[in-house]
């Protein structure tokens, strides 16, 4: 009976390392997703007219670069919860 | 610590072909969104027919045209011949979409966090562009997986599947972390003893997950299968050239 519960303990902990390496997808989006905000703000103030346009943009380029991360959060959900 | 959120819910078991087979709780839920749609587009083509020249544009009228415009900045640089009807193909996605990932503002877990639901989404839509694909010219089509080197042919087969899944897991995933904040949300506030902060926190989060994540979503399903679209009816826009799309607008 202790060596199940070594087992399950054993996968426990791999299944928490696993989880937290998978979440590090998100760095990535961060980084990249700042930079495009601050291109945002320097296009905006150098030509205040075309906020509309700018904004509907970074609005859909938003969410398909956020997509990485997303993958990466579905990935720790299947490995704590199907693995 | 068990949470219940992978939108397999409950189903209606049927028995179909001597099968016990088990219909999600989530294909009821498109169903009726799509029930809704219908009646939507027959109130809506009724009622702006009813509208006279000279007086204030119906509600109706301006939802049709609103949602007419809107869906026309993706759908811009499409051949003549498609052009009507992927427009009308567009709107319907999208407001499809809507319908679907906004079920949580009713109380229901929208459908496309079941990863079932969503990845049929995908394959429906991935079907529609080879359909549609192979039907405008199937030479191109299949010389355009040799496109710019013949060494580039396994690359070009991948890109079909990973178009595929990237588009369906990009609205699985966003669902399901809106489900997975509510849960924790829950958890959270579970021990603060203050039922006024439920409104407030989860009423917040709400609003995000489920109004502006849904909307930004199903406008970026929808611009990337047309997208995907003209991609693939490439061939036919280099032959339009000569008309001139300098119209007064």
């Amino acid at each position: 009976m202790e060596q199940t519960q070594m087992a399950d303990a054993i996968v426990t902990l791999g299944k928490a390392i696993g989880a937290g390496i998978a979440i590090l997808a998100g760095i990535g989006t961060g980084v990249g997703q700042g930079i495009s905000a601050g291109k945002i703000a320097e296009a905006i103030a150098r030509n205040p007219e075309a906020e509309n346009r700018i904004m509907n943009r970074a609005y859909i380029t938003y969410g398909i670069s956020e997509s990485p991360a997303i993958y990466g959060f579905v990935v720790a959900m299947l490995i704590i919860f199907y693995l | 610590m068990e949470l219940d959120i992978s939108g397999l819910e409950h189903g209606i078991p049927i028995m179909f072909m001597g099968q016990k087979v088990v219909i999600y709780m989530g294909v009821v839920y498109i169903a009726i969104a799509l029930l809704v749609m219908l009646l939507m587009s027959f109130s809506l083509r009724y009622f702006s027919k009813k509208q006279k020249r000279d007086e204030k544009p119906n509600v109706f009228l301006v939802i049709a045209e609103s949602l007419w415009k809107f869906s026309g900045g993706p759908t811009e640089g499409i051949p003549d011949k498609y052009e009507k009807s992927l427009h009308v193909f567009a709107v319907n996605l999208f407001i499809l979409l809507m319908l679907i990932n906004t079920t949580a503002l009713w109380g229901i877990n929208p459908p496309a966090a079941n990863v079932f639901i969503a990845l049929g989404l995908g394959l429906l839509v991935g079907i529609i562009i080879h359909v549609l694909a192979i039907s405008a010219g199937p030479a191109e089509y299949f010389k355009s997986f040799f496109e710019p080197f013949w060494i580039m042919f396994p690359l070009n087969l991948v890109e079909v599947f990973s178009q595929v899944i990237s588009i369906s897991m990009r609205l699985f995933g966003n669902m399901l972390a809106g489900i997975v904040l509510a849960e924790l949300m829950k958890m959270a506030l579970a021990n603060a003893n203050f039922l006024i902060l439920y409104p407030i926190f989860g009423g917040i989060l709400s609003l995000y997950s489920d109004l502006f994540i849904a909307t930004i979503q199903s406008l970026i399903f929808m611009t990337l299968t047309i997208s995907y679209i003209k991609g693939r009816l490439g061939h036919l826009i280099h032959e339009d050239k000569n008309h001139s799309k300098m119209e007064m607008k």
